[in-house]
Parts: C-alpha cells; sequence; structure tokens
C-alpha cells in the first residue's frame, strides 16, 4: 500500500450564498510511495496548490478521500508539515524558536526540543544563525528555517508550495541541491508544488502535470535518473520541452467557464 | 521569546497600576484637617445641587441661588455678605476706557438705560401692593433668567441694595477690598502692582479707577430716535445683583416693543449667552475682545475687577468702573449638619472661582475664625 | 592640540546622545535655540503680561515648586505633578486592562467583532474633551477626569489592537496550524505576539491623547490639584508666568511619557518594522 493515496478528489469552491460555483479540482487520483520525490506542475490556476493545502488539511475537499499510511486526514496535523513560498517565520522567534515552535505545541521537553532542533538547524546549514531573527536572514537562509521547522515534527510527507518561487535564480538552484541532500539524509516522501519545468525535472522522481481548471492529472512523467542530474544533458532538454509542450496546450485551452449550480449532481 | 514578550507586558501592567494605587492613596485622598476650610469651583447655579448631593457641604453664592437654596430647604445661611462686610459693593459696570473715550454717547446712553432699569424696579417694589402688574412681571423676568422661583426672587429683593449711585460708601468698600487682597496671605496683591500702574496709593487708585462722571452725563441723556450704535455687555450667570440688565433688556415693558437701551438708541449684544462663570471670566471677555467688536461693557463684581485691572496688562485691558450696580446680596449656605464657621473645619464649600468677591469673602471668614483656606 | 580637544568632546557628546549622531544633536540643540529666540524676540515685541519671555517663566517655573497659595488653588507644583500623573497612570492603566482583552476578543472572533463595532463606531468620533462635563458632573472632580484620559486612551490601543489580530499574516496561521497548534494555541502563541507590535503603537498614541484630555478636565475641574488646574488658577488669577510653567511642566511630562512608551515599545518588539 502507498503511503500517500489520493482518490477521485474533487473541490467546488462556493462564492456568496451558492450563487457561483467553481469546479477547482477534478477526479484527481496520486497515489505516492514512501520517500518518492513528487513535484506537482501544471498552469497557474489549476488548483496544484489547492490538492497541496487539501492534503495539508488547511482546505477541505468536496468529494474523494486522501489516506496517509491508511489514515483518513481531516485536518492540519504534524504528520504533514508544510513550506511556503512566503516563508511564514514567526518574526518575533529566533531560527531556533521557530524551529522549536512544532515541539512546543507538543509539549517536548524543553532539552529533547534543543536536541532536536540542534540536529535540524545542523541539517540545514543554519548554524551560526540559530539566535538570528528572521528579518536578519536572506531569503535562501530563511526558507532553510522554514524546512527546519516543517522537519522538526517528523512529518510523514513534506509538503511543499513553490518554496523557492520568491528566491533569485542563483539562491534557487543552490537551495534545490539543498533539498536534495536533505531529501537524501531524511528520506521523507515530498510532494513539492512548483510552475518551474526546470526545477521539476532537476528534483523529481515523477512529475505530475496537470490540466487547466478544472485540475485533473494530465499526465505523469517518471524520471529514474541519477542524481545530480546534468541540467545540460540532452535528456534533460527533450524531457523539458516535452513537458513544455504539455503546458503550453493547457495554457491555449484555459480554464472552463464556472460551472452551474444545476450542473451539481 | 513570546513568554518573554507576555510577562514584559504582564509586568508593565502591574507596574502601572501599582504606581497608581501607591500615587492615589497617598495624593488625592489626603485626610481632611479640622483647621481647613476646603474649597471646589461651581456655578452659582449648580451649587444648590451640589450641596444637596452631598458633593459639598455649603456654597457661597450670589442672589437668587442664596434664595433659591434656603426657600428649597437645601441648606441655611450661615455668613451673610452683609454681616460680614456691612454695606459692602459688590457689582459693577465697567467700561473699556478706549470705548468711553471714543464713544461717550454710547456709554452715557447705556447708564442712563441702566438708571431707569433701577428707577423701574425700586418703583415695582415700592408700589407692589398697588400695582402688583410691574411687581409680578419684575419676579417673572427674575426667575426665567436665573431659573429659580418667583418666591425666591421676591427673596432676593430683600437680601440686596440694588443702587447705581458710586456713593462714597461704595468707594471706601472697593478701597477696603483692594485692602483686603493686599492683605492675605500670601497677598494676592502687591502695593508694586498698584504703583506700577501709576497710583501713589490705594486711595490714590479708587479715586482714578472710579470715574463717575459719565453717571453724571447719563442723568441728562434723553431718549433717542435713531440709533446710536451696538454695544456688546458682558454679565454672570443668573446673578440678579444685575437685575437692571435683565429688566433693560426687556422689550414687553414699554410701549413700542423697545428695550430700555434701545429706547436710548443703543443695540446691546451678548457676547456670551448665559453669561460668565465669574468676575474674573468678564474681565478676560475684556482683555480678549477688541474696541471694535467688544464686549466694552461688563457687568461683574468689583473686587475681580479692582484685580484683573491691576495685574492685567493696561495696554490690553486698561478699564474703568462708571457706575455701581448693587451692595451686599451674597451669602454662605451650608448643609443642616453645619451651625457654626468651625463646623466647617475638613468641609468643602463650593465658590464661583477665585476670581470673584465671593472667594474673597471666603478668605476672609477663615481669617477672622484662625482657619485656612484651601482647594479641594 | 585643539582638534584633540574637541575630538574628544565630541565622543564624549557623541556618547551622552548615545545612537544619534553629533550633527543631529546639534541640530537639536540649535532647533531649541532659535526657538527660544524667536520666543523672547515675540515676547518683546509684543510687550504684554500676557506673554512673558522664556527667562520670567524659568524663573517661575522654579518658583512654582516652592510657592502655593491654596485659597486661591495654587498649590505646588510638586503636587500637581503628583495628581496629574495620577490620574494619567490611573486612566490609562484602565482603559490598557479593558481595551486589550476587548480588541483581542473583537479582532479575533467575528462574532464579537460584528457586536461590538456599531457600538465602537458610535462612541469613537465624540472627542474624549466632550465627556469632560459629564464625568465631572456624573462622578465628581476626583474620579471624573479618570474616565476622560480613559476615553482618551481606550479607542486608539483598542482600534490598534483590533487592526493587528486582524492583519495577521494567513501564512503565519497556516503555518502553525500544520505545525499543529489549535485555536487557542494559535491565539496565544501567533495572534498574541504578533499584536503586541500593534499593542505598543495604540499604548503610544493613547498617551499622546491622554495627555491632552488630562489638561482639558482639570481645567474644568479637577479635585486635588493638577497640572491643568494649575494653569487655569493662574490664568484665572493673571499669573500669566506661571500659566506657562504649567504649560511647560504639561510638555515635558507629556515627553517623558511618550519616550518611556517609545523605549517599552522598542525592547517588547525589536523585529517590529524590519
Amino acid at each position: 500500500m502507498s503511503m500517500l493515496s489520493i482518490s477521485n478528489l474533487e473541490k467546488v469552491f462556493t462564492k456568496g450564498k451558492g450563487e457561483e460555483q467553481l469546479l477547482a479540482i477534478k477526479d484527481f487520483n496520486l497515489e505516492v510511495e514512501e520517500g518518492q520525490f513528487i513535484c506537482l506542475l501544471g498552469p497557474s490556476g489549476c488548483g496544484k496548490t489547492t490538492l497541496l493545502r487539501i492534503v495539508a488539511g488547511l482546505e477541505f475537499q468536496t468529494r474523494g478521500t486522501i489516506l496517509i499510511n491508511g489514515k483518513t486526514i481531516t485536518g492540519p496535523g504534524s504528520d504533514r508539515g508544510m513550506v511556503f513560498q512566503e516563508f511564514g517565520l514567526f518574526p518575533w522567534r529566533t531560527a531556533r524558536k521557530n524551529i522549536e515552535f512544532g515541539l512546543e505545541l507538543r509539549k517536548v521537553p524543553a532539552k529533547e526540543r534543543q536536541t532536536i532542533s540542534q540536529k535540524y538547524i545542523e541539517l540545514v546549514g543554519l548554524k551560526g544563525f540559530e539566535d538570528a531573527h528572521p528579518y536578519e536572514l536572506s531569503g535562501g537562509m530563511k526558507q532553510r528555517v522554514g524546512i527546519a521547522r516543517a522537519l522538526a515534527n517528523d512529518p510523514a510527507v513534506l509538503l511543499m508550495d513553490e518554496p523557492f518561487g520568491a528566491l533569485d535564480a542563483q539562491t534557487r538552484n543552490l537551495m534545490q541541491k539543498e533539498l536534495l541532500r536533505i531529501w537524501k539524509e531524511t528520506k521523507k516522501t515530498v510532494l513539492f508544488v512548483t510552475h518551474s519545468v526546470d526545477e521539476a525535472c532537476f528534483l523529481a522522481d515523477r512529475i505530475v502535470v496537470m490540466t487547466s481548471r478544472p485540475g485533473a492529472i494530465k499526465e505523469i512523467f517518471p524520471i529514474d535518473w541519477e542524481r545530480p542530474r546534468d541540467r545540460a544533458s540532452v535528456e534533460f532538454a527533450n524531457l523539458r520541452k516535452r513537458i513544455l509542450a504539455e503546458l503550453e496546450r493547457e495554457v491555449i485551452a484555459g480554464p472552463t467557464a464556472p460551472i452551474n449550480p444545476t450542473d451539481k449532481v | 521569546m513570546d513568554k518573554k514578550v507576555l510577562t514584559a507586558l504582564a509586568a508593565v501592567v502591574v507596574v502601572i497600576i501599582a504606581i497608581g494605587a501607591v500615587i492615589a492613596s497617598g495624593v488625592l485622598t489626603t485626610p481632611p484637617q479640622s483647621n481647613v476650610i476646603y474649597y471646589k469651583t461651581y456655578l452659582p447655579s449648580q451649587q444648590k445641587t451640589v450641596i444637596g448631593n452631598h458633593s459639598v457641604d455649603g456654597g457661597i453664592m450670589w442672589e437668587p441661588f442664596v434664595s433659591d437654596a434656603v426657600l428649597s430647604g437645601t441648606g441655611h445661611v450661615l455668613v451673610n455678605s452683609k454681616d460680614l462686610f456691612p454695606n459692602h459693593p459688590c457689582c459693577v459696570i465697567v467700561v473699556r476706557e478706549e470705548f468711553a473715550v471714543a464713544h461717550p454717547d454710547l456709554v452715557n446712553a447705556v447708564l442712563k438705560a441702566h438708571i431707569e432699569a433701577n428707577k423701574w424696579i425700586a418703583d415695582a417694589v415700592a408700589n407692589k401692593v398697588t400695582n402688583p402688574t410691574n411687581y409680578s412681571k419684575l419676579l417673572g423676568m427674575g426667575a426665567s433668567f436665573s431659573g429659580v422661583s418667583e418666591a425666591a426672587v421676591a427673596a432676593s429683593l430683600d437680601d440686596m441694595i440694588l443702587d447705581y449711585h458710586l456713593t462714597s460708601a461704595f468707594k471706601s468698600g472697593m478701597a477696603n477690598f483692594t485692602q483686603l487682597y493686599l492683605n492675605t496671605t500670601p497677598p494676592l496683591l502687591k502695593m508694586s502692582d498698584i504703583t506700577g500702574k501709576g497710583y501713589s496709593s490705594v486711595q490714590n487708585f479708587i479715586d482714578n479707577y472710579l470715574n463717575d462722571s459719565y453717571l453724571a452725563a447719563a442723568e441728562a441723556v434723553q431718549p433717542s430716535a435713531t440709533s446710536l450704535g451696538t454695544v456688546s455687555i458682558a454679565y454672570l450667570t443668573g446673578d440678579l445683583h444685575q437685575f437692571a440688565r435683565v429688566v433693560a433688556m426687556n422689550t414687553t415693558l414699554f410701549p413700542g416693543g423697545k428695550n430700555l437701551f434701545q429706547i436710548y438708541g443703543v443695540t446691546v449684544t451678548d457676547p456670551q449667552p448665559g453669561g460668565y462663570q465669574n468676575g474674573g471670566g468678564v474681565m478676560t471677555a475684556i482683555t480678549a475682545g477688541s474696541l471694535a467688536n467688544g464686549p466694552n461693557v461688563g457687568y461683574l463684581g468689583c473686587a475681580p475687577a479692582i484685580r484683573n485691572y491691576l495685574t492685567g496688562d493696561i495696554t490690553k485691558l486698561n478699564t474703568r468702573i462708571v457706575a455701581a450696580v448693587n451692595s451686599e446680596g451674597s451669602a454662605l449656605v451650608v448643609n443642616s449638619d453645619i451651625h457654626t464657621v468651625k463646623d466647617l473645619g475638613g468641609k468643602v464649600v463650593a465658590t464661583p472661582g477665585v476670581s470673584s468677591i465671593q472667594q474673597l469673602m471666603l478668605i476672609e471668614i477663615a481669617k477672622q475664625y484662625n482657619m485656612t483656606l484651601s482647594s479641594k | 592640540m585643539s582638534t584633540t580637544i574637541s575630538s574628544r568632546v565630541r565622543k564624549r557628546l557623541v556618547f551622552f546622545v548615545r545612537k544619534g549622531k553629533f550633527s543631529d544633536f546639534i541640530v537639536m540643540a540649535l532647533s531649541i535655540g532659535v526657538f527660544l529666540a524667536l520666543w523672547y524676540i515675540a515676547s518683546d515685541l509684543l510687550h504684554t503680561v500676557y506673554f512673558p519671555n522664556p527667562s520670567t517663566v524659568f524663573d517661575a517655573l522654579m518658583n512654582s515648586f516652592t510657592y502655593s497659595n491654596p485659597q486661591v488653588g495654587v498649590l505646588l507644583m510638586g503636587q500637581n505633578i503628583a495628581a496629574s500623573m495620577t490620574r494619567f497612570l490611573e486612566g490609562f492603566a484602565l482603559a490598557f486592562i479593558v481595551a486589550l482583552p476587548v480588541g483581542l476578543l473583537m479582532g479575533y472572533l467575528r462574532y464579537a467583532y460584528d457586536v461590538g463595532s456599531p457600538i465602537v463606531e458610535i462612541f469613537r468620533p465624540i472627542p474624549p474633551i466632550a465627556w469632560v462635563p459629564f464625568f465631572i458632573i456624573l462622578l465628581g472632580p476626583l474620579v471624573g477626569p479618570i474616565w476622560v484620559i480613559f476615553l482618551g486612551a481606550f479607542f486608539p490601543i483598542l482600534s490598534n489592537v483590533i487592526f493587528g489580530v486582524r492583519s495577521v499574516d494567513n501564512t503565519l496561521l497556516d503555518a502553525a496550524k500544520t505545525l499543529g497548534a489549535k485555536r487557542i494555541t494559535i491565539f496565544s502563541k501567533v495572534v498574541l505576539p504578533y499584536t503586541i507590535p500593534f499593542i505598543m503603537a495604540g499604548v503610544t498614541i493613547g498617551v499622546g491623547i491622554a495627555w491632552m484630555c488630562i489638561v482639558a478636565a482639570e481645567m474644568l475641574g479637577a479635585e486635588g490639584g493638577g497640572v491643568g488646574s494649575y494653569i487655569r488658577v493662574n490664568s484665572d488669577l493673571n499669573n500669566f508666568p506661571a500659566m506657562f510653567a504649567g504649560m511647560v511642566v504639561i510638555a515635558a511630562l507629556g515627553l517623558i511619557t511618550l519616550g518611556v512608551a517609545r523605549l517599552l515599545e522598542k525592547q517588547v518588539s525589536p523585529w517590529r518594522g524590519k
């Protein structure tokens, strides 16, 4: 049995008093094995972030089920850690205290918290910055804190919502390498949302390309190349071309209009 | 970190409350001393209310509020001003000197209306049995001006002397008030205030500050069909010492629907409808006003007129007293628990303000009984 | 030789004004100097007792700490400062204690906001000074002014707290949720710390308004003295240098309390505005 199982997922957003409905995700099915790195790729507005937020428990699906290790999810929980594009760090807490936030909530004793946070500080390369506040850190460093904070809870799945979207190109490439290193060391299952084909090709075991709204799986590209991958290689370029072509078709097709309430079954 | 922040916040709150409580217990609640009469400032029109609800134990006020407080059963008279200072001068008419020089005709006409109003009142009171119409009109005017019963107005007419003459007794009474200001400890007037204005002595000051030439000229003023001009006249809130002004403003007493001022060619305006709280307020209004727009004439107690003139700026407040308004007519009214001035030790008395004849009386009462006066 | 001395003096001055630059300090001193000079000149030109010059006011200020005349309501400046400060602290503490929980509640719970905000919106535009006669007649001159200060400080604190709570970054709330926070822990560990700079901003604004209220309230009637009543009484007595001295004291007290509030603001939320 796979560790993360999404079946028949559907999400309808309702605006106002139900007059206007928007079908965001439709017939989404995905099985993820433990330790896999999945990238969700799709045109903007296709519902990939919504999907991630549903898995995180921050939003609720209209239909369908999500199982983690066979358990249905009903809301946010420490079995899923999330990393945000805008970092979402608590500005009044130091890097270390940010990382310990989840542990505090679980009432982990201070000494143990210290040990765990130290471990993740070293893992993500934050040594020397433990006592810095977020405003004293660069974007890349902030996201290291974000990753460490999510990992400190030892979640089964790491959900990443365009985590490097706010970083400059160099930092972004560096952070991708760092993420792979961290992933190898922690062996976490990762669900990674991005709109960068290059990033997906560089990181993923499988790339899930989604259709325009309503978001459904258009095609899944498995990649079994060795890491670190060479961005300049021919196969890298070919794969990128194929995915880009798929995406372009979706962008041109565009999203379907809002559905009428009468369409609701 | 957030625990530290919360602790800091809690500490701040606790410290604020603690400091507040400590200072509060120390400063605002000093125990009353038995040898001190305390006072608070209230309009005389409010004093009956605050005596009634025990915010204060008594009040020193002008008529008709004395009679009103007594007749309503709120309190009784402990000291009447005529017992403290027999035949003492009280309210006067003050004019801006510059205005009197520029418009003597207007000042004369105003004083003529004042004289005629006084005569009308005297006549109404003297003939109240034979001609009750005017008397009842008088009581009605007083009651509506001061917001008291007609009975209180009638009683107040017996408690004060309404007379416009600047008699020698009036003048010596004013010299006496000036001397009292000089004699308070610490003094509220210094001899240098008098000499600084160019007067050699108290008597010399009174002789010059009072100018009865306008009053003398006013006697001969005749009604004027044409308008001479406009005068803005300041007065005290609900003070029936200044009954003459109330009568002179009434448009229903004389034929033609004109008030007395209008009969003598003067249009009177009101710089502050409802009047001023104390004599100091009237003097400040004249100081702050202009020659063009006034107020250039004020009805107020002679004591604040004297003190404010002597301590003020002669270029802004060069005034003269041109007529008397009344003598006597103030009293210290207290609740039923108080029988002697000594009983007032540690108690609170309401006054119209530090710049008033009533305050000066309170200072004198405390002095005579070897007590001290202090603001609460 | 002379340069070393001046540089030493300079260093000492720089130390004295701490973080401020030396040039800032010079500019500040110059600006105050120019202000005093203008005051002197204006007072000299107008040449009236109603507008005393700075040195007369300074003398009156020094004198105010030793001269009193309670029979006309002139108390020692020390007593007046203590009385005003007490009112300020009591009114302010009251405002803080009430506004903080009410603001947090109204900011965090939609229902509380819907119920409370119409009432707040009705009362907010009424200047606190307009309440002075009401409070003084209803509660007397001892307690009345405290409630005026309460009202003056209450609304800025309340509005800032509500605004702070409602402006909490959604990503922070999401982050806390995914890390396992429930509604109560989100409130205590995210919303509250996030709101603290807003609370302090409200406190700083409230301090300024509270001083305005205090003077207005004490002028109309305050038991036990107060700097406002000192100003009022001395104006009634035509003692204008003393009146100005009272105004200088109010300025100083306002600056000191504002300084303390700003210092506190920095201490409590050093991460703010970064």
